[in-house]
């Protein structure tokens, strides 16, 4: 994911001399490197001062670059917060921030480079937008309106490599994409990295003759509300985040849903409490947002004995998913 | 450019618009504000060049220390960016006057500030911006002392002179008190001109209401970011406001009383 922004970035300089680029001494982590070997004068190392490098941009921003700020999200996001707060949100610079290795992907850095409550803070604060791409469309989607929007931006990204899923694209709006069913029983409805974890959940599940579409959000903040209509046609909508269970989408909808009056079953996947050390795979299991172990929830939350397409004898109940 | 007598002069009734100000809002921060009378009008009479036809090409000026809003205020109604009429308006409920500058209400500010510690940043990025667009126009970042205890300060002074921003200056109100009481009670500061020599600025230090030195420190050309550790008092020309704690700012019902008494020591009425 770190190469795809950063190539689009690269497309972006060719044709745009006003792209500045900063890093907080995670140029090689955040690949933003590889703007520098081309662009040396339009990027800028702040060194280990998250603090310091919000107050930069915003300086730069005021001053007409179309600014993007890169570090690791767990440190920048929350080390800076007051400063993306006064500094960027209240008098609305329009500086794009960047946090990388979000989620679980800085996977066996362990917890304290686990970004989980980004999106809780951001999603709180006035005036900033907020992208999270979950494929390369989705990624100069994100860098584009970022450039355009007169406002402060957050784009969420993970550590990891875009998984390639065949999919079934229904409908595409940019700021969200819906997938594999337009309606029927199961909506999860995710954003990021999740989405292939949600897609290949969404093909096991309607291999149990389980109807079930992906919702993909990538313009999280402000959320388009006719997201609503789409979710008015499942009978159990099903959020699913690599973020903390408290502040994430699943907080976001169950209040949208609340305020359309759209009354379904509802349930959150999403990480609880701190995480630790693992292979990202692994994590994904621990915290149960992984294809399996969404595909196991919602086999639980579904009622009645659905037989697996194609399949036959004691393998073929839905049982056979209970690890 | 005003002569020195005439930025005296100008000083003296920034002083009388700043306390009629506080009596209209009986709210706000006299000592900080009174201890940087002086720095703004030599900056904003003499120094900073902002008649550019365009905002980008003007010199930059950042009030770190933004509970001195009130003394930010009189000058930019001084030099006639502000209107007059709103010498009333200060902490009123829609007023461009904002309890700490404020930029959606008062867009001629260059920026808004508020939160101790974070507009050197802010300067740095102009500084840089500035530099980068071949512009040769200066920015000029006004810091409390006690601000100086905030880590943000001395991140951004790194990255000042690792970026050789010989075109930004720092300006220190070193008046020596912060809301709980004397710095070297509080959290020394120790050899402030050590420090930011070390950090790698060209150093001065001057009588921060000496409108003589306060030109000469602020015209000096060096090839470092600069620092101007200006030696100020909190409350400076009001008699009984002058280096007492418990004028940092008004919170006692009484205030005005001593505010009419501070505006006859300044030789005026409040009408």
């Amino acid at each position: 994911m770190r190469i795809e922004f950063v190539t689009h970035l690269n497309r972006i300089a060719e044709e745009n001399s006003n792209l500045m680029v900063l890093d907080a001494d995670c140029s090689r982590s955040t690949k933003t490197n590889l703007f520098q070997e081309k662009y040396p004068d339009n990027f800028i190392n702040l060194g280990i001062s998250e603090q310091n490098a919000i107050g930069v941009s915003a300086g730069l921003a005021r001053m007409g670059y179309d600014t993007f700020i890169n570090s690791f999200s767990a440190m920048l996001v929350f080390r800076a917060a007051e400063q993306i707060i006064q500094s960027i949100c209240l008098p609305s610079i329009p500086v794009n921030i960047v946090g990388h290795y979000s989620g679980v992907s800085a996977s066996l850095e362990g917890a304290p480079h686990h970004a989980l409550f980004d999106i809780s803070l951001m999603n709180s604060i006035p005036n900033i937008e907020i992208y999270v791409p979950a494929t390369e469309k989705d990624i100069s989607y994100s860098i584009n309106c970022a450039i355009e929007s007169t406002k402060p931006t957050y784009i969420r990204l993970s550590k990891n490599p875009i998984e390639q899923v065949d999919n079934l694209c229904i409908s595409e709006h940019g700021a969200y994409s819906l997938h594999e069913k337009e309606e029927g029983e199961v909506l999860l409805v995710t954003y990021g990295q999740s989405f292939t974890e949600c897609i290949k959940a969404s093909k096991e599940l309607n291999d149990f003759s389980i109807t079930c579409g992906v919702l993909n959000i990538t313009k999280l903040k402000p959320i388009d509300k006719q997201i609503m209509s789409i979710i008015s046609n499942f009978k159990m909508i099903i959020t699913v985040e690599e973020h903390s269970i408290k502040g994430g989408i699943g907080s976001l909808i169950a209040e949208m849903m609340l305020e359309f009056q759209i009354v379904r079953n509802f349930c959150r996947l999403g990480i609880k409490g701190f995480t630790e050390t693992g292979e990202y795979k692994e994590l994904l299991d621990k915290y149960k947002i992984s294809c399996r172990e969404i595909t196991t929830y919602v086999m639980t939350k579904i009622p009645g004995d659905r037989n697996i397409k194609g399949a036959e004898g004691e393998n073929s109940k839905i049982g056979y998913y209970y690890y | 450019m005003r002569n020195e007598s005439e930025l005296e002069k100008l000083s003296h009734e920034a002083r009388i618009k700043l306390i009629k100000m506080l009596i209209s809002s009986n709210s706000g921060h006299p000592g900080g504000s009174l201890s940087i009378i002086e720095i703004l009008i030599v900056l904003y009479f003499s120094v900073l060049n902002i008649n550019q036809r365009s905002i980008k090409e003007n010199d930059k000026f950042l009030l770190s220390k933004g509970h001195a809003a009130p003394a930010l205020y009189t000058v930019l109604m001084l030099k006639g960016i502000v209107p007059n009429n709103y010498l009333k308006e200060l902490r009123k409920l829609g007023s461009p006057l904002q309890g700490h500058p404020d930029e959606r209400f008062l867009p001629q500010l260059d920026f808004s500030s508020g939160s101790l510690g974070q507009n050197l940043s802010v300067g740095v990025g102009y500084a840089l911006a500035q530099k980068k667009l071949n512009l040769n126009t200066l920015t000029y970042v006004l810091l409390g002392d006690g601000e100086l205890q905030e880590g943000q300060i001395w991140e951004a002074a790194n990255s000042a002179a690792h970026y050789n921003l010989d075109n930004l200056t720092v300006i220190i109100d070193y008046n020596k008190l912060q809301l709980d009481g004397p710095i070297q009670d509080v959290m020394s500061l120790n050899d402030l001109n050590d420090k930011w020599k070390s950090f790698g600025f060209y150093v001065m230090e001057i009588d921060g209401h000496d409108i003589k030195q306060i030109k000469q420190a602020l015209e000096i050309d060096s090839n470092k970011p600069k620092c101007v550790i200006a030696h100020t008092i909190k409350g400076k020309g009001i008699s009984f406001m002058e280096d007492v704690i418990e004028w940092h700012s008004l919170h006692d019902p009484n205030s005005k009383i001593y505010l009419e008494k501070a505006l006859n020591e300044l030789g005026s009425v409040n009408i």
